[in-house]
């Protein structure tokens, strides 16, 4: 039985690896209307991760952003797509998919300011919150009714 | 002209991605890949790099589709406003301030206060 032998990875490679793999989807992405906006190589996530590409799409008139790492494991490359549209949401669901991550390296990632990001995550828990509220509100409202009418 | 293919956006991206396979950029020495919108008084298809040469020349590449030589052109300036404008405005006379302004990934303040300070 052949035994998988690990690539080391570089820059080059990896580059090449994942220009392979947007290839590949690109037929299929045109049909689905999916369109590749930009390509960016970021410098300041080295700690994130040793090797990340990010590319900007426009889905059907949503923003989103796909990370690619390279999975030592998988011998492959990883996406990860996270929707823009809501800033504040992609962002927390950035954190949600990496617990340890920092506003810096997010704010790289979903191509902002930090200040921005900041702002835009804590107005997504504002609203969250009022939404929230709204359905606990909702539900006292109908169960008051709900007792009433015993 | 001798229109020798058919181009579409879709197969010139992969041309722009044999490109760069053959040049054997580093993702340290590319900053980004720009597909900008605007530019199509200068090329039906039009791809923007930014790279690094030297580890601290800023450059950008633009590239185009060559119709006669059925291969892709790739014009070179600076990305420094200052010395990048006036050789784009050398490769391209007839550019505008927007269309600069989209090479250049800044506003069309920008490059006016750049120019005229």
């Amino acid at each position: 039985m052949s035994k998988l032998v690990p690539i080391i990875m570089n820059d080059s490679k990896f580059m090449t690896a994942v220009i392979t793999n947007i290839r590949k989807h690109m037929l299929e992405d045109e049909k689905a209307g999916i369109i590749l906006k930009g390509i960016r190589f970021p410098k300041t996530l080295k700690d994130f991760a040793d090797h990340v590409i990010l590319a900007d799409y426009d889905v059907a008139g949503t923003k989103t952003v796909a990370m690619f790492t390279w999975n030592y494991e998988k011998q492959d490359v990883d996406v990860d797509y996270i929707s823009i549209n809501d800033l504040g949401q992609g962002y927390h669901r950035l954190r949600h998919l990496y617990p340890d991550i920092k506003q810096k390296e997010a704010a790289e990632i979903l191509g902002y300011t930090q200040g921005y990001i900041s702002k835009q995550a804590k107005k997504y828990i504002e609203e969250r919150r009022k939404m929230h509220k709204m359905g606990i509100d909702v539900y006292l409202k109908a169960k008051d009714k709900k007792e009433e009418s015993k | 002209m001798n229109k020798n293919s058919e181009m579409t956006d879709l197969s010139f991206m992969g041309k722009v991605f044999d490109w760069i396979s053959e040049r054997e950029f580093t993702t340290g020495e590319i900053t980004s890949i720009r597909f900008p919108k605007g530019l199509s008084r200068m090329s039906d298809h039009v791809v923007l790099i930014d790279y690094t040469l030297l580890r601290k020349h800023k450059k950008i590449a633009i590239l185009t589709w060559d119709y006669e030589n059925d291969e892709i052109r790739a014009e070179h300036i600076d990305a420094n406003i200052i010395e990048g404008y006036s050789q784009l405005k050398k490769l391209h006379p007839y550019i505008t301030y927007r269309e600069s302004a989209n090479v250049f990934g800044c506003s069309v303040s920008k490059i006016n206060k750049t120019i005229f300070q």
